[in-house]
């Protein structure tokens, strides 16, 4: 064996990597024998390849035998922990409790926050989508705007060749429609032009889709609308009419308008053509600020570099105008805009706010967790002084720490699932939104819900198994050291953390109640209670006189008006306002309605100076004005009843001034307002005050009388008092929805208190026995036991109560009308905290104080 | 009776077939020769060790010799217990065969 030939080095350093420890360096040896075999008969390159594929076929058989011997590992956790659960039943309970509780509260969140992160996502081109958002400058602010006037549309696409498509959609109002016998009012049209469905992803079902829209007359409608007009019939082809005057034919039908996207839902889309065949459309007016525009930019383009050409361009076309655009990518609609008709928190602040609760959530679980495994440790410090003393490493002790809190996290995990699926429909019927359980089911879900598991698990272990297995077996066996008793610090630092985050959510969750409950109950100025909205057509605002005649007659109807606009939300409003003595380059922007002689009446308004709108003043029709008080001030006159004014083309004088009154959400404040009559061609509403008593057959005979002057429309109509609700629908969903985790919260921290106390009293059983015989009343024995937990609370009170002042002030600021952040508030956080604190202690202690010394004695 | 995996079978067959000599490099060759398929030392060694854990097979060093680079042999031998698994392997494949008609072509 003179040539004997040595592995090459790099094979050898390969194979040291994969061989596993249990192959020691004989297996070296059995490879460089069967090599130099091999390049004998051979020769060495062949020898070479030989050994490189053996190397390589050698690793699947050492990965498939490594995972096995770890499951082996795992299994033997497995048992472990459930052994130690069945034998603790209580701690087991309050563990895996309080972590399934908090997990599931933190699913919960994630899935809701995934969904609002989903909005506008499906389009396919939506990272090139944006839509036209106006800068209207006025009295001094930004009035921050969504509608655009029609012409912009077109001269995007014209001017500016990094715009590949724009389109325009206009959302109406409540439509009469009729198909076959059927008819009622569609609340949910919009018109767009075809290019609509190219820039937005919505799928057709059946029909010719889009391109259908440039012939007239052609409408598409959705799947639900299509089923409940047609039922099973194919509705190609079917004939609807609009507005009791225009017959559309059906052309297709598009599924179903998700959720997830900022667009209203829609059933029934018109073409454009359509606008032109209504008397007051101007397709060229620059003033008319009313319809969505959308544009898709090029591949290339850059967004900022568009943005800085389009801003003066409404400015270019139309002088005098001081107008600016801008773009918005369509994907930041739904979170991150400032440019809404609501001018509420945006859905981002909701985002953070619950992502920071499910961490807070799921911290105070982990923190329970640390806790009372730590607390226990002390009977099972023997355990882990005894695996020592045969020979366990501190790095076994630590993977066993870590397993078994791995174990308990996926068994809540399992409970968590559970609770989600039971919750669930709950939840979506709160929040409003259609969250499916399944959608959980794909494998980047499954790996985010491993992924937050095991994390949990490592948080959760992380301080139980560097303590415990620090531990000195001969310290521990020998009894030396009190285990669990003097490192309590760190516990103590836990439960101070736990209900500082308890605190912190508590006095949110109250801040936010008394702000709703305070815009909820807030005087607006106008009562808001029996009074009822129905939406007029044009073809009743024609009859509105004899309707009026008709509907007094009833006695329990009080009052009768019709108005332009609702006054939850007066719509309109323009600069173009001048009065006497007015600074001619001042810019005021008012808000104007148009209403019907008894408008004030009907709605109680107050006024503070002059008189209302008469019949008795032949002038009053063409001539009065009403303005709020707002706008007296900003008028600086001494008096300004009977100063003249003038406002969208009308020369009058003003008789009168209203009391302040809201006529938009309380989010943002009064703004100034002029109130004119107007011909029945403005009104859009009619108002109707009726009796509180009987309500529901006031509303029958109201319905009959209906009938009999309109006998094809239908009777619809709203209460104004759930449309008020309404506009808070959001902030009273996230309230309730923030009350809830946070009670969970609470919640799971003293669950954490409950299993600490009765720790310290199966600890203390003797102390407490020794103390009883020497003449300690059950009193005393509370107080020792709870003095302790009592601090802690006050401590964490102190430190939360901070926190949630700023926090909560900076939240309070998005709204115009708020409640200041009062003591009481924090006094009775702690109060609470401090009292759900010494129930849960005095809980636990009871037994201790009153047991007989004698039975916790008895062995010394 | 705890089963064997076949590879730890056919191992442990090779380990009592070379008696003296069974040492990874002609365990393989003998596994291989019997199955008519190439194993890599990998598929030798997982079986192997699981076989010593059980106590069925025992090794020992060997002296180091150049042909191998100066290192040991690890020289495996059967135990009683691996004897009696063997035998019990082989009782087993027995009576599963027994009474069987012998396999013909058609």
């Amino acid at each position: 064996m003179a040539d004997k030939i040595r592995l090459p080095k790099f094979l050898v350093w390969l194979l040291l990597r994969i061989l596993p420890e249990y192959v020691d360096d004989t297996a070296l040896g059995d490879f460089e024998e069967e090599y130099n075999h091999i390049a004998a008969d051979r020769g060495r390159a062949f020898a070479n390849f030989w050994l490189s594929l053996n190397i390589i076929k050698s690793i699947p058989p050492f990965i498939a035998d490594a995972i096995r011997f770890r499951l082996v590992m795992l299994k033997n956790y497995a048992t472990i922990t459930w052994r130690n659960m069945k034998r603790h039943k209580t701690y087991s309970f309050i563990n895996i409790a309080g972590l399934a509780v908090g997990l599931a509260c933190c699913l919960l969140i994630t899935l809701w926050v995934l969904d609002e992160r989903s909005y506008d996502r499906f389009h396919e081109n939506y990272d090139r989508l944006y839509r036209v958002v106006v800068n209207q400058p006025s009295s001094g602010e930004m009035r921050k705007i969504v509608a655009t006037p029609p012409p912009l549309g077109p001269a995007l696409k014209n001017d500016f060749p990094e715009i590949v498509e724009t389109t325009r959609l206009s959302y109406w109002g409540s439509v009469p429609l009729r198909a076959g016998d059927k008819s009622f009012n569609e609340s949910h049209m919009v018109i767009v032009e075809p290019s609509f469905f190219s820039l937005f992803t919505f799928p057709f079902v059946k029909g010719e889709g889009a391109a259908s829209l440039s012939t007239p007359n052609s409408a598409l409608i959705s799947e639900r609308r299509a089923e409940s007009l047609f039922g099973n019939e194919d509705p190609i082809g079917k004939v609807i009419q609009v507005d009791n005057r225009f017959d559309y034919i059906i052309t297709g039908v598009f599924r179903d308008i998700p959720n997830n996207t900022h667009i209203r839902q829609f059933d029934l889309v018109l073409s454009w053509s359509h606008l032109d065949q209504m008397e007051w459309y101007e397709s060229d007016s620059w003033g008319a600020f009313s319809y969505r525009t959308y544009v898709l930019l090029g591949e290339k383009a850059s967004f900022q570099d568009v943005n800085q050409k389009i801003t003066k361009l409404i400015q270019h076309y139309s002088s005098g105008s001081k107008v600016e655009i801008l773009l918005e990518p369509i994907s930041d609609i739904h979170l991150r805009s400032h440019y809404r008709l609501s001018t509420g928190l945006r859905g981002i602040v909701y985002v953070y706010i619950f992502s920071a609760i499910a961490l807070f959530v799921l911290l105070i679980a982990c923190v329970n967790f640390m806790n009372l495994t730590t607390a226990r440790s002390f009977n099972r410090a023997r355990e882990i002084g005894m695996r020592k003393t045969i020979g366990a490493l501190r790095r076994h002790v630590i993977v066993q720490f870590f397993g078994e809190s791995c174990f308990m996290t996926l068994y809540a995990l399992g409970l968590a699932l559970a609770l989600i699926g039971l919750v669930l429909p709950e939840f979506n019927k709160f929040t409003g939104k259609q969250l499916n359980f399944y959608s959980i089911c794909n494998w980047q879900a499954v790996i985010g819900l491993m992924g937050i598991t095991l994390l949990t698990g490592f948080v959760a272990g992380s301080y139980p198994a560097l303590y415990l297995s620090s531990f000195r077996p001969v310290h521990v066996l020998r009894k030396v050291v009190q285990i669990g008793k003097k490192k309590s610090v760190f516990r103590r630092a836990l439960v101070i953390l736990q209900f500082s985050m308890s605190v912190i959510l508590i006095i949110g969750t109250l801040v936010v109640y008394a702000q709703l409950d305070y815009i909820r109950n807030r005087r607006i100025g106008w009562e808001r209670e029996n009074l009822i909205s129905i939406s007029l057509s044009r073809e009743m605002r024609k009859s509105f006189d004899i309707l009026k005649a008709e509907l007094l007659k009833h006695p329990r109807i009080l009052g009768l008006t019709a108005t332009y606009s609702e006054p939850t939300n007066f719509e309109s409003s323009s600069w173009g306002v001048n009065w006497e003595g007015k600074d001619a380059e001042e810019v005021v922007h008012v808000t104007l309605n148009l209403v019907d002689y008894d408008f004030l009446d009907t709605l109680n308004i107050e006024m503070a100076e002059g008189r209302s709108f008469s019949k008795e003043f032949s002038t009053d029709a063409t001539q009065a004005f009403l303005i709020n008080e707002t706008l007296a001030r900003m008028m600086e006159t001494e008096s300004p009843v009977g100063a003249k004014f003038s406002f969208i083309g009308r020369e009058g004088q003003i008789i009168g001034v209203m009391k302040d009154f809201h006529f938009h959400s309380l989010r943002t404040g009064i703004g100034p307002l002029a109130i004119a009559l107007g011909s029945d061609d403005y009104w859009n509403f009619a108002l109707v005050r009726i009796h509180q008593e009987n309500v529901s057959s006031t509303l029958e005979d109201l319905n009959i009388l209906w009938k009999k002057i309109f006998p094809y429309s239908p009777f619809t109509f709203s209460f104004m008092e759930e449309d008020y609700e309404r506009q808070y629908r959001s902030e009273t969903r996230m309230g309730k929805l923030i009350n809830v985790f946070a009670g969970l919260a609470v919640f799971i921290a003293c669950l954490g208190l409950l299993g600490l106390t009765s720790f310290a009293v199966e600890q203390r059983r003797k102390e407490i026995g020794i103390r009883k015989v020497l003449g300690a009343s059950a009193g005393n024995i509370l107080w020792i036991l709870g003095r302790e937990f009592v601090l802690w609370v006050l401590v964490a009170n102190v430190i939360g109560w901070p926190i949630a002042y700023f926090a909560m002030s900076n939240w309070l600021r998005n709204f115009a009308y708020r409640i200041g952040v009062g003591p009481e508030i924090f006094v009775f956080s702690s109060v609470l905290t401090l009292a759900v604190a010494i129930v849960a202690v005095a809980f636990q202690s009871r037994r201790a104080a009153t047991s007989n010394p004698a039975d916790s004695l008895r062995y010394e | 009776m705890k089963f064997l995996s076949r590879p730890e079978e056919l191992v442990l067959h090779a380990v009592w077939q070379l008696k003296e000599d069974a040492y990874c490099v002609p365990i393989r060759k003998h596994v291989s020769k019997l199955t008519g398929k190439g194993w890599s030392f990998g598929a030798i060694y997982v079986p192997l060790h699981r076989l010593e854990k059980k106590g069925l097979v025992k090794s020992f060093l060997d002296n180091p010799i150049p042909v191998r680079g100066g290192r040991s042999r690890r020289i495996y031998k059967i135990t009683p217990h691996g004897l009696k698994a063997l035998a019990e392997v082989r009782e087993l494949h027995d009576s599963m065969w027994a009474g069987v008609p012998e396999f013909s072509s058609e």
